[in-house]
């Protein structure tokens, strides 16, 4: 098989990834002169068209580029880190706990009295989640044990979710544990992009730090530590960063779930299977899937427009089972 | 247990069945909000034998300041028989269950559908007040609708446009009660030329194209957070140069004197739009 | 890189599993580590590595402790063969010896001709392009002992690089160990078989339920007394070519107290 360089490859999905930005900016649900519209918010012009891709069209493209990033890169890290490939903050459960610190955040007004709230409490939740799942999955590859401790924390994660939504005074709140669990983009707004967007590069920044140590970890820890990684470090980092980029997507777009276990899987053979690598490639990758998924819920006919999630669990679950699969016939 | 429950229900059921229909009823349950907000006008206190739970909530509610003391029910059919009721107040569209149980048990049944009209609202009102034997209250009750309705000022020339925003980005189509009100107080509902689908949703974007001189907001300061209202503070509506006119839900879910009140408030933003 | 340990003491719980003991590694030569499973060997080359902290006692490099160092000094100075060697995504082979470049952050060019010697000397240049999924358990040793190579330290520690391979192959690691020592390198190596013990390295330390029971030139360690205390068992042994060979021979019941 001949390999694409690295270099190459990474030009490659960046450029995908600017490609399905640019698509995400021209849908929309009305026509939009966007030449037009951006010379005049260039020059200050107030003008309906520069309103709508200010305020709308853009922070939607940007948000789904930095939700795909982050999900592609906590994958890709968390995977290496635990050296499992089912390692996906969805999947164990790190998504659904950001998505209940936000939920808690949210409903219960702290954000309305200091908006930093919301990505703050799916930081939160999203960091003790890792934490919990690292101290059970340290030694790696156990499968079975990161899948239930997933189940465990996704189903928990879930119904304190639903709980806090219920309890919430307001009638509107038990319809939206979809958005939640789901997750979507629409009618989201540049006030969101700027909550979110400071937190996920801080996250961003942490996890591409690791790229080095979790090459080291493909020979395991001990071989890790002897080629001078600090493991304590590298978790810390590893963690803290999942914690900021999953928790500040979540609290803006929902869980959106699996993009975070495939583009990791698609990608790993393209850079020879090596995790640091992988990072900002599955960031890219993520990125762009998002990215497409998120232009095919405004493409389907279908109207309230579907939930983002629905359509990355349609792509994912059924790639997840085959995983599965391939894996359960590996052990044989 | 079962058993038990099922003679009971069967006795009074029997009873019921038995008591005279004719005369004014003492014992009214309602299973509705509007129901609720219209019997506390209409009927004398001590005939209402049960309101719902919503009746208490300032937020929904317009009357939540008249009922303290009366019992309240959450539409359960359990909750209903024990309280004998004479006649139950039910919407045409909720508490089906509920209802279907209760006619079978006997009960008389008067279901409310949803008015479109203002006039259809004050046809309901004098109905319902005739059913419970108060005529001239409901009379009275109809004609301050309708009196309210013809106070409002001749409507600015052409009409300002407007659309209606509620939570979770629901507008108000043709057809519907705020459409009507609407056109009583002189604005032409841009949600009528623009047709939304099935569910009567608009995205953010259809509402800010639509380029409307009138922002109707269905929103209550002070609501308990919620993702629905936040469409409502979308940063590209506040920026849309449009006139915001708040109306509450609770003005115009039903009808009642205080549809008046919501055409009120929509004509007088209707002609500080226009210099 | 003169590596010495003095009065070390490690405990896993409330368990002891290496008790005050003492040696020195000296560049040019190797040091085996012997005893029987359990006796703490890997425990001690773990101590040697900074991989764990001792208990008690001291690690240091030329009269340095290890901390002075500091993780990647540490990191270029002494490379780790882990025993039980996982690679735990399919890498192929050359990128796996690159791992040991890692601490070095050197010119590329230095890298990969450090990553060519590494592979031709532990034998596996011509499986560089292969993914580490499809080699066998033999090519998989010594894919990882290249890695270690790589390092181009002055320390070697070597957790039992011969287990699992054949006898050429065998023979093939012990001569490179020797040969790395020869060139300047400090090397320790955890070994199992008494004769490859006895052959190839300079110094031998016998350990025995925790503790250092002999430590000297292979001939004054490996005497029937001490094989028996260490492992319970008799050998047979003679001489070839001048140099010794030691084949573990029979069960003796173990003495009790």
């Amino acid at each position: 098989m001949s390999r694409l360089p690295y270099p190459a490859l990474l030009a490659g999905l960046a450029a995908l990834t600017a490609a399905l930005l640019a698509a995400s900016v021209r849908l929309g649900y009305t026509p939009l002169d966007i030449p037009a519209a951006l010379s005049d918010l260039v020059h200050g012009r107030d003008s309906l068209g520069a309103l709508v891709l200010l305020q709308l069209r853009l922070p939607r493209a940007l948000l789904g580029a930095g939700v795909g990033f982050s999900l592609g890169l906590t994958g890709a890290v968390m995977q290496g880190l635990m050296r499992n490939s089912l390692a996906d903050p969805g999947i164990v459960g790190v998504s659904g706990a950001a998505a209940l610190g936000a939920v808690l955040a949210f409903y219960s007004g702290l954000s309305n009295m200091f908006a930093l709230a919301l990505p703050l409490g799916g930081l939160a939740g999203a960091g003790i989640a890792t934490a919990l799942l690292l101290a059970l999955a340290r030694t790696g590859t156990g499968t079975s044990l990161l899948i239930l401790a997933g189940v465990a924390l996704n189903s928990l994660a879930g119904a304190l979710t639903a709980l806090a939504l219920n309890l919430s005074p307001s009638p509107y709140a038990t319809l939206e544990i979809v958005f939640w669990l789901m997750g979507s983009l629409s009618d989201r707004s540049l006030d969101h992009v700027a909550l979110a967007l400071p937190l996920m590069a801080l996250g961003w920044a942490l996890m591409l730090r690791t790229a080095r140590g979790l090459d080291a970890l493909t020979l395991g820890e001990d071989t890790a530590a002897s080629l001078g990684v600090n493991l304590r470090r590298l978790r810390l980092a590893a963690i803290g960063g999942a914690a900021a980029a999953v928790g500040a997507s979540v609290a803006v777009a929902g869980a959106i779930g699996f993009v975070g276990l495939v583009v990791p899987h698609l990608l790993r053979p393209l850079v020879g299977h090596r995790p640091g690598r992988l990072l900002l490639a599955s960031g890219f990758g993520g990125a762009a899937l998002t990215l497409a998924a998120d232009c095919a819920v405004r493409l389907l006919p279908i109207r309230p427009e579907l939930k983002l999630g629905v359509v990355t669990a349609l792509i994912g679950a059924p790639f997840f089972l085959a995983l599965l699969w391939r894996l359960r016939r590996e052990a044989e | 247990m079962i058993i038990r429950t099922v003679f009971c229900l069967l006795a009074v059921g029997a009873s019921l069945a038995a008591g005279a229909a004719q005369a004014k009823p003492r014992r009214i349950v309602s299973l509705n909000l509007c129901a609720d907000e219209l019997l506390v006008q209409l009927a004398d206190r001590d005939a209402i034998a049960s309101l719902t739970y919503l009746a208490r909530d300032p937020r929904g509610s317009t009357v939540a300041g008249q009922v303290g003391g009366i019992p309240v029910n959450h539409g359960l059919a359990e909750e209903i028989v024990p309280l004998g009721p004479d006649l139950v107040i039910a919407g045409a569209f909720t508490t089906r269950t509920t209802v279907a149980l209760l006619k079978r048990l006997g009960v008389p049944v008067m279901e409310l559908d949803v008015p479109q009209t203002p006039e259809a609202a004050a046809a309901q009102i004098r109905a319902l007040a005739d059913r419970i034997g108060e005529p001239e209250r409901g009379e009275a009750l109809a004609g301050a609708l309708l009196a309210g309705l013809a106070r409002l000022p001749p409507p600015p020339q052409p009409p300002p446009t407007a659309v209606v925003v509620r939570p979770n980005g629901f507008t108000a189509g043709a057809g519907s009660m705020a459409d009507a009100l609407l056109a009583r107080a002189g604005l032409d509902n841009l949600a009528r030329r623009h047709p939304a689908d099935r569910m009567g949703q608009l995205t953010v974007e259809e509402i800010v194209t639509a380029r409307p001189d009138v922002l109707v907001i269905d929103a209550e300061p002070g609501a308990p957070p919620a993702l629905a209202q936040e469409v409502l503070r979308h940063p590209a509506l506040a920026d849309l140069k449009a006139r915001r006119v708040s109306v509450p839900g609770r003005l115009w879910a039903c009808a009642g004197p205080e549809l008046a009140d919501a055409a009120t408030r929509l004509a007088a933003g209707a002609r500080e739009t226009r210099p | 890189m003169i590596l010495s340990a003095t009065s070390l003491t490690a405990t896993r719980g409330a368990r002891t599993v290496l008790e005050d003991v003492t040696l020195e590694a000296r560049p040019g030569a190797v040091l085996g580590l012997l005893g029987a499973n359990g006796a703490g060997k890997t425990t001690l080359l773990r101590l040697l590595a900074g991989l764990d902290a001792p208990h008690a006692g001291q690690v240091r490099f030329d009269g340095r402790p290890a901390h002075d160092l500091g993780r990647a000094e540490l990191g270029r100075q002494v490379a780790y063969l882990a025993q039980n060697g996982a690679v735990h995504w399919p890498l192929k082979v050359e990128d796996v010896v690159a791992l040991g470049r890692l601490p070095h952050r050197a010119a590329p060019a230095a890298d990969r001709a450090a990553v060519a010697r590494a592979m031709a000397a532990a034998d596996v240049a011509h499986l560089a392009g292969r993914a580490t999924g499809t080699l066998s358990g033999g090519e998989r040793r010594r894919v990882l002992l290249a890695r270690a190579l790589a390092v181009e330290g002055q320390v070697l520690l070597a957790d039992e690089p011969v287990a699992a391979l054949d006898p050429a192959h065998q023979l093939h690691v012990m001569e490179l160990l020797r040969q790395v020592a020869r060139g300047g390198a400090t090397v320790v190596v955890v070994l199992h078989d008494l004769t490859l013990a006895a052959r190839f390295c300079d110094r031998l330390a016998l350990l025995a339920a925790s503790r250092l029971l002999a430590l000297g030139a292979p001939d004054e360690v490996l005497t029937p007394a001490h094989i028996a205390a260490a492992y319970g068992v008799s050998v047979e042994s003679g001489r070839r070519d001048g140099e010794t060979f030691i084949l573990p021979w029979r069960r003796i019941a173990a003495e009790e107290g």
